[in-house]
């Protein structure tokens, strides 16, 4: 367990400071943008937070997936960890930063009453938001495992194909029934998907970390 | 009980085609400053890093104090690579990182830190905590290396080319820093270097390595004892050295020098038309590593 700890401490640490300047990014364009209406600026901030919250959470990922890679993770190794203690400790803050930032969008959507517009229910929301966080997980991982066996352009061009992919994606919801889709989506099956996406990514990022080298 | 040591056995590495490291049979005892020689590309950082289960093995095992170090931390506690920092490369945290962040995060993975000894170490390079990594300049870049190296307290403990940038006087602080740590700890550190002549009076054994195979190991006095140059007439010399083992010839017109490492019992035949003169450490491992000139 002291492997792990070690880990969470400096994973926690190093991910947690992202993260607050990703929020802090976020208030500051809030901001900028409610400047005029300095009285309401919270309202701005936490609107932007609901309205951009789940691009932000697959951005976070997407960061911390190439920083954690390409940085991070070989630090923990040259400082002497073990690949399976790092990489246990990322996993679990990788979850547990996506968590914290689907509460906080949670919190910004409650605030605002927005926690029904997405579906039926709560239940419905909470789902989507969880499915949400572990498909982001599983990108972050996808693209982290990519960049390890292949590099850093590889990952370059992952990121390049999601992208694309989440614009027709966008496209293609817009083009049909977005809410019909939306409640077919989110009514239950797609967190059991994102959960195996998760477990699935778990796996293939790990079996890149387990035999990876350290390189200057 | 099992005996204090770093033992590898038959390392191979391999990467595609090219053979790094070739059947490599290592043993590092408590205790010692091992000085790591081999020429640019020789596998001198492949194999710390395998010792310090930072890389794999192709094939073959390493153990601490008998237990295999790969994937094992309680083995790894005792192991210290302080590799080269490349504030670009992969281990480049730099791009975010302050030297303070870089120390701390040390201490967190490192059960015996020594932090009052990082703090005097940077005081006495006059590092700046809060600046970034990527913004430190080589030299500092290798004090950073030496300070985690030190306050690390690890058992064993690797530093990659340490002085590489440093000025003449820091390099002389960090000699004397590493000779009392040693003295009051009886760790073993092992220095990779190509600044030989400079470290060879403090290095115990002498490890050379070349084209990825261990060529010697030995007690750097005994080594230096068995070496010698030879020169005079060719034909003189070639008398003299007829027989022995020699490593290397310079030929210039009708005169010849030749550095032989004798072995047990064997001297060199002296007379008067030749000229026999001890060598110094970095003669000898361009003798053995170098190429014939001439």
């Amino acid at each position: 367990m002291q492997g792990i700890k070690r880990n969470l401490r400096y994973w926690g640490y190093t991910m947690e400071y992202m993260f607050l300047v990703m929020l802090g990014t976020l208030v500051l364009i809030s901001v900028m943008t409610g400047w005029n209406d300095i009285s309401n600026l919270h309202i701005v901030t936490l609107e932007l937070i609901s309205d951009t919250g789940v691009l932000y959470i697959f951005l976070m990922m997407c960061m911390m997936a190439f920083s954690g890679t390409t940085s991070y993770l070989p630090f923990t190794l040259s400082m002497g960890s073990t690949r399976k203690d790092s990489f246990i400790g990322m996993q679990i803050i990788m979850h547990l930063l996506e968590l914290q930032m689907v509460v906080i969008v949670l919190l910004a959507d409650a605030v605002l009453g927005r926690w029904n517009d997405l579906g039926d229910s709560i239940i419905v929301t909470l789902l989507m938001y969880g499915a949400i966080m572990l498909f982001s997980v599983a990108v972050g991982n996808f693209i982290s495992a990519i960049i390890l066996r292949f590099g850093r352009g590889a990952g370059f061009a992952a990121y390049m194909g999601l992208i694309l992919l989440i614009v027709l994606g966008a496209v293609g919801l817009i083009v049909f029934k977005p809410v019909e889709i939306a409640r077919v989506l989110f009514k239950g099956p797609i967190i059991l998907i994102g959960i195996a996406l998760d477990i699935i990514s778990i796996a293939a990022y790990y079996k890149v970390v387990k035999k990876w080298e350290v390189r200057v | 009980m099992t005996e204090e040591k770093l033992v590898c056995k038959n390392i191979v590495k391999t990467y595609g085609k090219t053979d790094v490291l070739q059947n490599v049979d290592l043993e590092l005892e408590k205790g010692k400053i091992y000085g790591l020689i081999g020429r640019n590309g020789a596998g001198k950082t492949t194999l710390l890093s395998i010792l310090s289960a930072q890389n794999p093995a192709t094939k073959g095992t390493v153990t601490c104090n008998g237990m295999p170090v790969w994937e094992n931390r309680e083995a790894l506690e005792h192991i210290c690579f302080s590799r080269e920092i490349n504030p670009m490369g992969t281990t480049g945290q730099g791009n975010a990182y302050r030297v303070k962040d870089y120390l701390r995060a040390a201490a967190w993975y490192m059960p015996n830190w020594d932090k009052e000894m990082a703090e005097r170490l940077v005081k006495e390079f006059n590092l700046d905590t809060k600046k970034k990594v990527m913004k430190l300049s080589k030299g500092m870049l290798s004090m950073l290396t030496i300070v985690i190296a030190l306050a690390s307290k690890a058992d064993y403990t690797f530093l990659d080319e340490p002085v590489a940038g440093l000025d003449v006087v820091m390099r002389e602080y960090f000699y004397r820093v590493l000779l009392e740590e040693f003295t009051e700890s009886g760790r073993t550190f092992v220095i990779s270097t190509h600044i030989i002549e400079e470290a060879a009076d403090i290095f115990e054994e002498v490890i050379m390595i070349d084209k990825g195979k261990i060529i010697v190991k030995e007690n750097t006095q005994d080594l230096l004892d068995r070496a010698v140059h030879v020169s005079g007439k060719a034909e003189e010399v070639d008398a003299a050295t007829s027989g022995l083992n020699a490593m290397r010839v310079e030929k210039m017109g009708r005169s010849k020098g030749v550095t032989v490492l004798l072995k047990e019992g064997e001297s060199v035949q002296k007379n008067a038309d030749i000229t026999v003169q001890p060598v110094s450490l970095q003669q000898l491992f361009v003798a053995m590593c170098g190429k014939e000139v001439g």
